[in-house]
């Protein structure tokens, strides 16, 4: 290669750099001004639809409550920094109580070369109350996304269904209890559409809800509906702390 | 020398696995005689409320002596002791379709129907034959797990070795199928 012919090709590289570095600089500048956008749209349509729903069931709403991330002791809760607890709605639905909110929190990574980064982990969590206390259960619905995030520790509970036992992993303090409560009955509903991709936590007197991601409550009726379902399928004497 | 490190070492990873595998399958035939236990305790109150259910039948319905006596009789054979889980399922199978026949009977006596103390009796039933119900899925559960340990490889040399049987299901009608109804006045 002649010195002619390799200073054509440092030149044409220094002029395609001068022309392709700001057009990406823009580009970035760019899809982030249109991600800061859409999310504040995204946001504030949101927070429309969660005013419609308090205002068309009369629920109550608050906007931030510290607290509420100390409400319960189980994953998601009791994990990371920088807890919120944001759009507490609660009330009656049905003639049944409930609460939900968006819980979220980070956590930070470090790659091999010592970059530091943040990720957020949001959640809707939808509580209703349980007519005693029971020991702590967990329901993950066997799909990537909850692999991910939860980790279950215990030994997951065998019951007779091959398809129930496929699609969930269950975690209970007391093996006897988790029996209990999966009775024939219970196992169908959990294999009905929708309860699937959602983990379920009894804990204390509540049975929680959890779903990936903050909702805009549009689906509110069916998640207390699902909820208040399961409760109802839980055999009395499992309350009465002596099984 | 190496070879005979090797092989030194090989065979405490064999012996390690085997006391590890041994251990296992006597905490798991130990837990199957305990959810047994616990299925015979549950089974036990069920039996004690079959005698004040029938007098308080009796109280209304004197002549239906028939149903009286096979419900007595089904309820003595499910209490001999000694039973397999497999003859215990039976008799017990035999005492809830004598039971059925007992709440039929029941239906036809509007003034039965309505006591408190019937009602009563038959929600304690109900809760109690949940309480069996419970306990024979954890039972089975843990049947299951032992059967499977006992016949899969290479857990099923250390059972055979050491005699593990299979333990027996205890596979019962559904008590669901007859439930308590909801009054309300």
């Amino acid at each position: 290669m002649s010195p002619d012919v390799g200073f054509g090709v440092v030149g044409g590289l220094v002029a395609v750099m001068f022309v392709l570095v700001p057009v990406l600089m823009v580009a970035i500048i760019g899809f982030g001004i249109y991600a800061g956008i859409k999310g504040y749209q995204d946001s504030k349509r949101r927070a429309a639809a969660i005013d419609a729903t308090v205002a068309a069931s009369h629920l109550g709403h608050i906007a931030e409550d510290p607290a509420r991330s100390g409400y319960f002791e189980t994953a998601p809760f009791g994990i990371g920094d920088n807890r919120h607890s944001r759009d507490i709605v609660w009330g009656t639905l049905g003639g049944r109580p409930f609460e939900t909110f968006a819980y979220s929190y980070d956590t930070d990574t470090t790659d091999s070369q010592g970059r530091r980064s943040t990720t957020t982990h949001s959640f809707q969590i939808t509580w209703v109350p349980l007519p005693g206390a029971a020991p702590t259960m967990r329901l993950v619905s066997d799909n990537a996304l909850w692999r991910g995030l939860t980790r279950l520790g215990a030994k997951d509970l065998d019951v007779e269904s091959h398809d129930f036992n496929q699609r969930w992993k269950v975690a209970c303090d007391d093996e006897r209890i988790g029996h209990a409560i999966l009775t024939p009955r219970m196992i169908e509903r959990f294999l009905q559409p929708d309860v699937g991709g959602r983990m379920f936590t009894f804990e204390g007197s509540a049975l929680i809800g959890i779903s990936p991601q903050a909702s805009d409550l549009g689906d509110l009726q069916l998640v207390v509906g699902a909820l208040n379902s399961i409760v109802d399928l839980v055999p009395a004497f499992v309350f009465d702390g002596h099984v | 020398m190496w070879v005979a490190i090797i092989l030194v070492v090989l065979v405490i990873v064999v012996v390690l696995w085997a006391v590890g595998a041994y251990n296992g399958l006597v905490k798991l035939r130990n837990l199957v005689q305990e959810a047994w236990h616990q299925i015979d305790t549950e089974l036990q109150r069920r039996h004690d409320l079959i005698p004040n259910l029938v007098e308080t039948v009796k109280g209304y319905a004197a002549h239906e002596r028939e149903t009286f006596e096979a419900v007595t009789q089904a309820r003595a054979a499910a209490m001999t002791t000694g039973s397999s889980p497999a003859e215990q399922a039976q008799q017990e199978n035999i005492l809830t379709q004598a039971l059925g026949r007992l709440f039929a009977v029941a239906e036809a006596y509007p003034e039965l129907k309505a006591s408190v103390n019937f009602l009563q009796l038959q929600t304690e039933l109900a809760n109690t034959e949940d309480r069996v119900a419970a306990g024979r899925r954890f039972y089975n559960a843990n049947v299951r797990e032992l059967n499977t340990k006992i016949e899969t490889v290479p857990t099923s040399i250390i059972a055979s070795i050491f005699k593990f049987v299979k333990a027996e299901y205890f596979e019962t009608e559904d008590p669901a199928a007859r439930q308590a109804p909801t009054v309300s006045f």
